[in-house]
């Protein structure tokens, strides 16, 4: 840890003036992008994830969500699924905060039927979705997780990955606890805080497929390990795009502000 | 004259993949309507592109309706450019309707002025 003191005089009336840090100051690591870090010597990662993937829906058309089976939820859980449950039957749509702009979030992000685009380097891999290009990066650079009261809570967490054989381990936690869901189309299970997912990729070397093992615990909104298994197909034959939740979108598409929609 | 017709039940669609940044259960994927009207938008855009078309109403007033649609790659596949459609042609899209009534659809296809029938590729990939 460093001890940084910093001391702004003013010249000028108005003129911002920083207050002095008395304490310890957070040393981020080197960043992931950093030459350094680059070249630095470590063990040859088993797979190469770089590739555009599209998530496998010969199971079932359903197969982009994490349930059935669904874990035991607990009330602050049934509370919502219920909701969207009634929502359903009536013909409804329970807090559609996808289609209101809000980020998918992991998991859903990487099951949402979008190209997802891979690009793995020695120390971390950038995943870039093709739905509004949403941005998730896992550090195998050997870092531990951000502290917890420095730590910028997202939609798709902080990620840290570590080979164990032939397996890319990844942690993921620190999700926000708003306007992040676990699943869709009745079945409303909110995603919160203590949410934590740790996912075992691995590549399929005789298929070229990519498997990734989830199990995902929220003690708030269920009762123990979610566990659901992914699989993800090379597509060759297209790349991600420039996607945004532009002002003009919603405007145009009248499902997004229907009469049939509880928020 | 009413522009809007109701059409048979189609095979029952909920369980296609969700592809839409938006839950597709607000629209009634267990039937279609057809509209005809004249062309006011066509947006090539991502994450959807859309068609808006004036609909004369039953008392002859027109209503604007819109027609989500997938995106553009997807549409490519099936045959569609930017240029398909401009303003002012008169065409006859099918779609599933707004379970509301609201003045909306999802896309299921549309016939052109010439005659031509254009639908829409599912947006699943790499299912060869």
């Amino acid at each position: 840890m460093q001890l940084a003191i910093v001391c702004l005089v003013t010249i000028a009336p108005g003129a911002p003036v920083l207050a002095q840090a008395d304490g310890d100051i957070y040393t981020p690591p080197l960043g992931a992008l950093a030459p350094e870090n680059l070249a630095r010597p470590r063990p040859e990662a088993p797979f190469d994830l770089t590739g555009t993937w599209f998530v496998d829906l010969n199971a079932t058309p359903s197969s982009w969500r994490f349930g059935p089976p669904y874990p035991e939820f607990t009330e602050a859980a049934r509370v919502h699924i219920e909701a969207s449950q009634a929502a359903t039957a009536e013909g409804k749509v329970y807090r559609d905060d996808i289609g209101q702009c809000w980020p998918a979030g992991v998991p859903l992000i990487m099951t949402r039927v979008w190209p997802m685009a891979m690009i793995q380097l020695p120390t971390a891999v950038y995943m870039i979705s093709g739905f509004m290009n949403s941005l998730r990066i896992i550090y195998i650079d050997g870092r531990e997780h951000t502290p917890e009261d420095l730590v910028v809570r997202s939609f798709n967490g902080e990620s840290i990955g570590r080979f164990e054989g032939d397996t890319l381990v990844v942690d993921t936690r620190y999700f926000v606890d708003h306007h992040h869901w676990m699943d869709q189309g009745g079945m409303a299970i909110p995603a919160g805080a203590e949410l934590r997912i740790v996912e075992r990729i691995r590549l399929n070397d005789e298929t070229d497929q990519l498997e990734i093992e989830y199990t995902m615990t929220d003690p708030e909104h269920w009762v123990g390990e979610w566990k659901s298994t992914k699989y993800f197909n090379r597509v060759n034959d297209v790349d991600i795009a420039e996607v945004s939740c532009l002002p003009n979108l919603n405007e145009n598409m009248l499902s997004t502000s229907s009469e049939s929609l509880i928020n | 004259m009413r522009k809007i017709f109701l059409l048979l039940p189609i095979a029952l669609m909920a369980g296609l993949p969700l592809q839409a940044h938006h839950a597709p259960a607000v629209f009634d994927q267990s039937r279609t309507i057809a509209v005809e009207g004249k062309v006011t938008d066509f947006v090539w855009q991502n994450p959807h592109s859309w068609i808006r078309l004036d609909v004369a109403g039953e008392n002859g007033e027109v209503v604007n309706w819109s027609i989500e649609m997938n995106p553009p790659t997807y549409l490519i596949r099936g045959g569609w450019k930017s240029t398909t459609l401009k303003p002012g042609d008169e065409i006859r899209v099918i779609a599933n309707p707004l379970r509301t009534g609201e003045p909306s659809g999802k896309f299921v296809s549309v016939r052109l002025p010439d005659g031509t029938v254009l639908g829409e590729p599912e947006a699943v990939l790499g299912e060869e």
